[in-house]
């Protein structure tokens, strides 16, 4: 499945840094640990990436960092639907660029935005749009939910329905949402609820729970079998740092920073695992260059 | 000399020399001045709107929508501007709301008076002439001037932290005065998105930023760079083809309006006007 396989790549992509992150912290007290944790979350943000452009074919996408050449995240493949988990990065601002997936990184990238990471924040850089028109556009992620709520909020990514009026539980979020664009977050109240879509020729409904605390970005994409709508989850908690979009059943938000060293040790055998027998294909991964 | 120095002065000796030679067949008509040749003063005021019009033909963005009075864009027709470009102010006109830039000339400053610049268009992007001839081009606040002004100011503080950024990237070396461009904020954010992905690709050398927009508002950003590869040798004109590659295979907002190699040794590359706001924040 494309979409795994991506996630799975992206997965590789991180076990490098993450290595390299959980040798010092497993040789270290868990409060050592857990004070490292918290400077490094101080120094950084979280970014993911998006495509929601239905006619345009796959691309590999680079972050080229404004001021540290070492910074640098590409991701293979990037095809219609996919949303990579957050990666956390260094502060500041970088440069997004794309190339046909599969071209030469001797080749010319397309320059295609830039974003600012503040400490803290998340964004998603999704591209969207038709091909004709395709822009890449920098969401701010929203962490917080007033208490005891959720938010959620919609990408509209359908070029066969290109209007839509999205509801949950009953509730209309938007009643003509065009392709494209995208809601601002809504408070709704948590529970199980079925989220309906309805474009002039197809419609979805999906149940999707969305539990206290929770922020969502729910997107309508043109699937192989009619509409379809994923949920990515933003954030899972107030207190708690996105570590990975939840609707690819890895664990979304994840706890950090391990009070045991038992779990750095993992890690670090999860990692050595990752990276040899990734090896191959992380050649063509170069998320970190010198 | 740098070739963007070079484009300042190639626009500074254009603009003089139209004068120049306005004031040359004022001087040769001299002898006629009590006939039917133009009065002098009229011929500065043609030659000013020339090189205005001179100006954003070569400068402005080919999306840019002018506004301006009559006579001013028929000078801009006359400069190869489509009319489909052009907003035409007439005496009735209310605003010049709807355009991107508006050609401040006498007439039209006289129409909407201090509302032009405290309503409508608040910074100068380029002068030309001087007194009651000059002729700016402003660019247009859509959104009133109050969201302008706090665009502009954010911006600035977007570009300053990326100069900043950008001066601390080990791929890319820059003299003194480069680096204090870079730290003042001065620097067109196409320009430091660019230079930052160029930088990836190859390390570079910033030789000097430039603009050839004369009496520009010191708020309105440097769109114009010299840069060459790091290193020398027989590579660097490899390199150099490959940086030229690199600008032209960019699509807007980052495909510069020129890129040009100068000599064998460096690449100067111009952004149209004017500079986007909020281009840095990306959102």
């Amino acid at each position: 499945m494309r979409f795994t396989r991506f996630v799975r790549r992206t997965i590789l992509l991180a076990a490098l840094p993450l290595l390299l992150l959980a040798i010092p912290a497993a040789a270290a007290s868990a409060a050592t640990t857990s004070t490292a944790a918290t400077a490094a979350t101080a120094s950084t943000g979280w970014l993911r990436l998006a495509h929601f452009s239905p006619n345009t074919p796959a691309v590999d996408v680079y972050l080229y960092s404004f001021g540290d050449t070492s910074a640098q995240i590409v991701l293979h493949h990037v095809a219609y639907g996919d949303a990579s988990p957050y990666e956390q990065v260094p502060t500041g601002d970088y440069t997004v660029a794309m190339r046909a997936a599969g071209a030469s990184e001797s080749s010319s990238p397309v320059l295609s935005a830039s974003v600012n990471v503040v400490a803290g924040h998340a964004y998603t850089v999704a591209g969207l749009g038709p091909l004709s028109g395709l822009r890449l556009q920098v969401l701010n992620d929203d962490l917080t939910t007033p208490p005891g709520m959720a938010l959620v909020r919609i990408i509209q990514a359908s070029l066969k329905q290109n209007a839509v009026s999205v509801s949950w539980g009953g509730t209309t979020l938007n009643g003509k949402l065009a392709f494209g664009s995208v809601t601002s977050y809504q408070t709704v109240s948590p529970g199980t609820e079925t989220v309906l879509v309805n474009g002039s020729g197809e419609s979805a409904n999906v149940s999707i729970p969305l539990a206290a605390g929770t922020v969502h970005t729910l997107v309508v994409l043109d699937g192989t079998k009619g509409l379809q709508v994923d949920n990515l989850l933003d954030a899972a908690g107030s207190a708690v740092d996105p570590a990975g979009g939840a609707a690819t059943g890895f664990g979304g938000m994840a706890p950090r920073a391990p009070s045991s060293p038992l779990p750095w040790l993992a890690v670090i055998g999860a990692g050595l695992l990752l990276a040899v027998a990734g090896g191959r294909r992380l050649r063509r991964l170069p998320a970190v260059k010198s | 000399m740098l070739a963007v120095s070079a484009a300042i002065a190639a626009v500074a000796i254009g603009t003089s020399s139209s004068t120049t030679s306005a004031r040359s067949t004022a001087n040769s008509s001299g002898q006629a001045n009590s006939g039917s040749a133009i009065p002098a003063s009229l011929q500065a005021v043609t030659a000013t709107r020339t090189a205005a019009a001179r100006w954003i033909a070569g400068q402005v963005s080919s999306a840019a929508v002018v506004a301006c009075d009559p006579a001013m864009c028929a000078a801009l027709q006359a400069a190869g501007l489509p009319a489909g470009r052009l907003l035409v102010i007439g005496p009735s006109t209310g605003d010049p709301l709807g355009s991107n830039l508006v050609v401040a000339t006498p007439a039209l400053r006289s129409q909407f008076g201090a509302r032009l610049a405290s309503v409508y268009a608040p910074v100068v992007i380029a002068s030309f002439g001087s007194g009651a001839a000059r002729i700016d081009i402003r660019a247009v606040a859509a959104d009133g001037t109050a969201a302008y002004d706090s665009a502009l100011t954010a911006d600035r503080a977007a570009r300053v932290a990326a100069g900043a950024q950008l001066i601390g990237n080990r791929h890319i070396t820059m003299p003194a005065a480069a680096k204090a461009v870079l730290k003042a904020g001065q620097v067109d954010p196409r320009l430091l998105t660019m230079l930052a992905a160029l930088a990836a690709q190859q390390p570079l050398r910033i030789l000097a930023f430039g603009d050839p927009s004369p009496g520009a508002s010191a708020a309105i950003p440097l769109r114009g760079v010299e840069i060459a590869p790091a290193g020398g040798g027989a590579q660097a004109a490899a390199q150099l083809r490959s940086m030229l590659s690199f600008l032209q295979a960019q699509q807007v907002p980052y495909l510069p309006m020129r890129a040009v190699l100068v000599g064998q040794s460096a690449l100067s590359v111009e952004y149209a006007a004017p500079s986007p706001l909020g281009l840095l924040s990306g959102t």
